[in-house]
């Protein structure tokens, strides 16, 4: 395909990515029925499969697209701007959901709980222990990645790849620690409507904790290739704004789940 | 003949809903709270049990009651 043209849109080549996107979801979402209902993991281990080789291959052509066909002009990246905003905003919707469960149930706990919360017998964590401990991990994280956002404006690629690879590792740092309360956790996600919407929001978030640090992964990856430039970024900016994102979601789930609500 | 003075829970302004189970609930807890902090023989106690008597289904009062016996009652009392 020619990359000439005397407009400044990007038109998309034929690509197989949204079929097999389409599947993987649809298989991911029958294969959690399965999973939940004849507890037999394998479908949705497929959908997973299926949905990962997908976003890896069409992320893959994406970059193709933009680093090395330089299809992503000034016009194509307001574009992608406002989608990364749009999808944000639909993330907070999403979270607002779960707050709204929590605080439904916390406020006016039932009298089937005996009106307290927490809920007579479950031993909340203490908040001043790993949960606050995460919290400085995921703050000074969004210190880095901004360390590693002014090194790449500034064309400094080491100090760029070093604030790129303190982030990650403070996400695998963070995601680490939550294993181990999960593990050790003397509640489950079966006892009551406390542990419900506890593993609910703060399972939903470790999901996006690995999402996102995957992202920034990528992002340093593509930085070790060569793929930004101090001026045609996005594809960091936006792994920086979904951190932050993250980062922001877990300071209110610190503040009201565990500690106002333990 | 003697006068009957009929008499049920007044209002409270902590309930101000139609939906009266917390009213129902929270007296509950009070009078068996009451009860454990001034012994039994606290008559000031009998208040939050005439509330309870009159607000409560009598279901809920035996179920209660059960729960407090077996020591799975859930409120903190």
């Amino acid at each position: 395909m020619s990359t000439h043209s005397n407009h400044p849109f990007h038109l998309v080549d034929y690509s197989p990515w949204p079929l097999t996107g389409a599947i993987g979801a649809m298989t991911t979402v029958s294969g959690m029925v399965k999973w939940f209902h004849q507890y037999d993991i394998s479908l949705f281990f497929l959908g997973n499969i299926i949905t990962i080789l997908t976003v890896y291959q069409w992320w893959r052509d994406v970059s193709r697209e933009s680093t090395y066909q330089g299809l992503h002009t000034y016009a194509v990246t307001i574009g992608l701007r406002w989608g990364m905003i749009l999808f944000i905003l639909s993330e907070v919707l999403f979270f607002v959901s779960f707050f709204w469960a929590f605080f439904h149930s916390s406020l006016s706990p039932a009298i089937e709980l005996g009106a307290s919360w927490p809920p007579l017998g479950i031993i909340s964590f203490n908040p001043f222990q790993i949960p606050l401990l995460n919290t400085a991990i995921l703050l000074a994280s969004g210190v880095t990645v901004t360390w590693a956002h002014h090194s790449l404006m500034e064309s400094n690629h080491s100090q760029t790849t070093q604030g790129l690879f303190f982030t990650v590792l403070l996400g695998i740092y963070f995601t680490i620690l939550q294993a181990y309360e999960y593990i050790e956790a003397p509640f489950t996600i079966a006892d009551s409507v406390y542990g419900s919407t506890f593993y609910m929001a703060t399972g939903f978030h470790g999901v996006h904790v690995l999402i996102g640090t995957t992202f920034l992964l990528v992002c340093l990856l593509r930085h070790l290739n060569n793929h930004f430039s101090k001026n045609h970024h996005f594809g960091f900016e936006a792994a920086a704004w979904y951190w932050h994102f993250v980062d922001v979601v877990w300071l209110f789930l610190y503040i009201t789940i565990y500690w106002w609500g333990g | 003949m003697s006068a009957y003075k009929l008499e049920t829970a007044p209002f409270d302004p902590r309930f101000p809903n139609q939906n009266v189970t917390r009213y129902c609930y929270q007296s509950y807890i009070d009078f068996h709270r009451c009860q454990k902090k001034r012994g039994e023989d606290f008559a000031p106690c009998n208040y939050f049990q005439k509330v309870y008597k009159s607000m409560c289904p009598n279901a809920w009062v035996e179920k209660w009651d059960d729960q407090r016996e077996s020591g799975t009652f859930p409120g903190r009392i």
